[in-house]
């Protein structure tokens, strides 16, 4: 019934709908800028492969195709139907200016880039789309693609506490492993669920050690490498994505370079190229990014799948805390584990301040930075909270911002 | 598998090797095996107990005429129908039954209470989750679950409140029952109910078997026999259950567990939680053996050992949080460095 009404209402939409697909985006040009500021020799195949991406000619191994957004869609079950998964998080502009054909207004601009790249045909190879409930534009979002692609809405509820929720989460990550089999035809079962979280632990691993040796040394990887690194992990095979990261730690284990500039830690929203004007703004003004509590670095990567009980449904389960209940989404009700998780990442790694990231008209983010000032005031840590858009009008005040907030941290440190 | 868990299992099999067969290698050692002298001063029945003519004749109390290298009471269950050559004489429970009907002295227990505290207050009930024979063939079961693919029961927080009330029903009932006994107007009875909890303990049919020799399954004799022999049937049937279905559940309302649990807050080991670092993952609460859930709850700094805790370390193993939750040993902590499977673990903490 629904989908039918989708499919009607839907290819309305669409006919009205001019492509501006002879239109290049920017994105590559920016590629070649933050490439030739790496020092790091071994960041070039993540670039290359971001490259790719962004022109459609990546080939993906050959395997049925699985989108997803967010970290609560578990990774591990689409990876152990044999199928190759790619997360579709977008901030970009130049799409965000295309999908506001279909969805104009004051409407969160990541939706609005992930329209436009859907309805501009960027990922018709894809097979099935999965959409998680995490947000209000997420659960439209689902509505909105299921004209143009198969969609499964996995809605995982907002509460992550865990003695309530997790036979529920259970129930539902079942429920959608089960579809996955049905769907692609495969019998996947226990083994092929281990194998997938001993990937997953294995990028957990590696992806520790860099984050642990940037706090400690963030010149080595600079933040565009970093970040850059995380971009390719959306849609990269997985052990050739910890390969190459391997090799990007061993090369700078090598390099000593002392950082003078004062250390901040990065949190809110999601920094996803090629929305780099943050960490560009940050640079500029002397700072550097040592650390960063963000759903798409720390709360997808840093903790393992810890299996309990290597039955089905005990893996399942262990994925599900490890998505859900350990996620640090702001749509969950979870301040208390962020606020904790800042003041403990900046006594652990001795940084020097916190600032607030925040894209404009994504209200979750908005309304806890009240909460984090206060908390984080009363630890006497410096913080700032920057709201703003996927433009590039106010690059100029941003810098003036964070350089009167490093001055700020300079003479916090005497 | 992960260190702790790793440690643990060799530490089960260990001792499980050492409280079954431990007295055939000490027997040796001692060069006269025949000899039923202990190393340990031993406890005696008053001449012409009841209860030791009836043992002698053969009853479902005795099956193997087991005779102990060590007149001793560990707090983990050992078992006195271990197979010829056991370890230890029996299990905590078993010393007060016994020497309740036997009417022993209190002067003559003393040196076996006070031995039992300490190692009691020094591991706390490590015993049960480390050492027991019985927790490690549970264990055994439910590994064999795992491997066939059935997914753990878990049962609701109440459920395993009302176990533990069995259990001290239970050991209430077998210690009155033992009491009533020692009189001497009721000695007549010694010879049915001598060791009532004992006679239904699912450790009695399971621990010969370790010696390849075969339990006493059934003595119907009398209708008091008949009762102890279908209860015992019923209880190993709820053990086995217990053990394949749930993780840990029958440790809930095992006596012997139940007595080292007073012990637990303000043993040796002790379990810390820094509530800072606490991401609400609820790992730890998920991977409990026991079903506890303290250490996801607490929202403040400090100890958090529990009674039911069997500290397995289960919780401090999964965790994935370096320093959040943390064992250490009378607040000492044991470097135990970052969990995490790294080959580089070390250099990076």
């Amino acid at each position: 019934m629904q989908k039918k009404f989708l499919d009607r209402y839907g290819r309305t939409v669409l006919k009205g709908f001019t492509s501006t697909r002879s239109i290049k985006s920017n994105a590559n040009s920016e590629l070649l800028e933050y490439s030739s500021r790496s020092k790091n020799s071994s960041m070039k195949k993540f670039y290359q492969a971001s490259e790719d991406f962004e022109t459609g000619k990546f080939l993906y191994p050959e395997k049925p195709v699985v989108g997803y957004f967010c970290s609560l869609v578990p990774e591990e079950l689409i990876l152990a139907c044999n199928l190759h998964p790619v997360r579709l998080c977008c901030e970009e502009n130049f799409w965000t200016q295309a999908g506001e054909e279909i969805i104009p207004g004051d409407v969160c601009p990541v939706v609005k880039s992930i329209c436009g790249k859907f309805y501009n045909q960027m990922y018709d190879r894809f097979d099935l789309v999965v959409v998680p409930g995490s947000c209000d534009p997420k659960t439209k979002l689902a509505e909105l693609l299921s004209p143009l692609k198969e969609v499964y809405f996995l809605d995982p509820g907002r509460d992550c506490e865990y003695l309530k929720n997790a036979d529920i989460w259970e129930e539902k990550y079942t429920k959608f492993f089960d579809f996955l089999k049905e769907r692609f035809h495969c019998s996947s079962g226990r083994k092929h669920l281990l194998s997938a979280c001993k990937k997953t632990n294995a990028r957990t691993e590696i992806f520790r050690k860099i984050y642990q040796f940037r706090t400690r040394n963030p010149e080595a990887i600079n933040s565009f490498d970093y970040y850059i690194m995380i971009y390719a992990s959306f849609f990269m095979d997985i052990e050739i994505w910890n390969n190459l990261a391997e090799n990007v730690y061993r090369e700078a284990l090598e390099t000593r370079e002392i950082c003078k500039n004062p250390k901040i830690l990065l949190a809110g929203t999601p920094v996803i190229f090629p929305n780099f004007k943050i960490i560009d703004v940050i640079e500029q003004a002397g700072l550097s990014l040592a650390a960063d509590i963000q759903c798409t670095t720390f709360g997808r990567f840093y903790n393992p799948v810890e299996i309990d009980e290597d039955t089905d449904s005990g893996i399942i389960r262990a994925l599900s805390l490890k998505d859900i209940a350990g996620s640090i989404c702001p749509c969950l009700l979870n301040l208390e584990k962020l606020v904790n998780l800042i003041v403990d990442a900046v006594s652990q790694y001795n940084l020097d301040g916190v600032i607030y990231y925040n894209l404009r008209l994504c209200q979750v983010f908005d309304i806890q930075t009240a909460v984090i000032r206060q908390a984080l005031k009363e630890k006497d840590i410096p913080f700032i909270s920057i709201k703003t858009d996927l433009g590039n009008q106010d690059t100029g005040q941003l810098k003036t911002r964070l350089e009167a907030f490093r001055e700020m941290i300079e003479s916090h440190r005497k | 598998m992960k260190k702790i868990t790793m440690t643990r299992r060799i530490v089960q099999v260990f001792c499980l090797i050492l409280l079954v067969y431990g007295g055939y290698i000490f027997k040796e050692w001692k060069q006269s095996p025949e000899t039923e002298q202990s190393l340990f001063p031993a406890l005696k029945a008053p001449a012409g107990s009841i209860s030791i003519t009836k043992l002698e004749k053969g009853s479902i109390l005795w099956p193997s005429g087991a005779t102990p290298v060590i007149e001793n009471y560990p707090p983990s269950l050992v078992c006195r129908f271990n197979p010829k050559g056991g370890m230890f004489k029996a299990c905590i429970l078993h010393f007060f039954s016994e020497n309740l009907t036997w009417q022993t002295q209190l002067k003559y227990l003393l040196p076996y209470i006070t031995l039992f505290i300490l190692l009691c207050f020094l591991l706390g009930r490590m015993w049960c989750g480390w050492v027991c024979p019985i927790g490690t063939t549970g264990d055994f079961l439910t590994f064999l679950r795992r491997k066939m693919n059935i997914p753990v029961k878990r049962f609701p927080q109440n459920f395993r409140i009302n176990l533990s009330f069995t259990g001290y029903g239970l050991m209430a009932i077998a210690l009155t029952i033992s009491t009533i006994i020692g009189m001497p107007n009721f000695a007549r009875y010694q010879c049915y109910w001598f060791l009532p909890y004992c006679q239904i303990c699912p450790a009695r049919l399971i621990c010969p078997l370790f010696g390849l020799i075969k339990p006493n399954w059934k003595d119907f004799s009398t209708s008091i026999t008949t009762t102890f022999t279908i209860l015992a049937w019923i209880v190993l049937g709820l053990f086995i259950a217990a053990f394949y279905f749930g993780r840990r559940v029958w440790c809930h309302m095992c006596p012997v567990g139940l007595i080292n649990s007073w012990f637990n807050k303000g043993a040796g080991v002790e379990l810390h939680k820094k509530s800072i670092k606490c991401i609400k993952c609820g790992y730890c609460a998920d991977a409990c053996p026991m079903g506890l859930t303290k250490m996801y709850e607490m929202d403040k700094d400090g100890i958090y050992n529990q009674n039911s805790c069997i500290m397995c370390l289960r919780c401090v193993e999964v965790c994935p949080r370096k320093g959040c939750l943390s064992v250490k040993f009378f607040g000492k902590g044991i470097k135990i460095k970052d969990f995490f499977r790294g080959k580089n673990a070390k250099k990076i903490s």
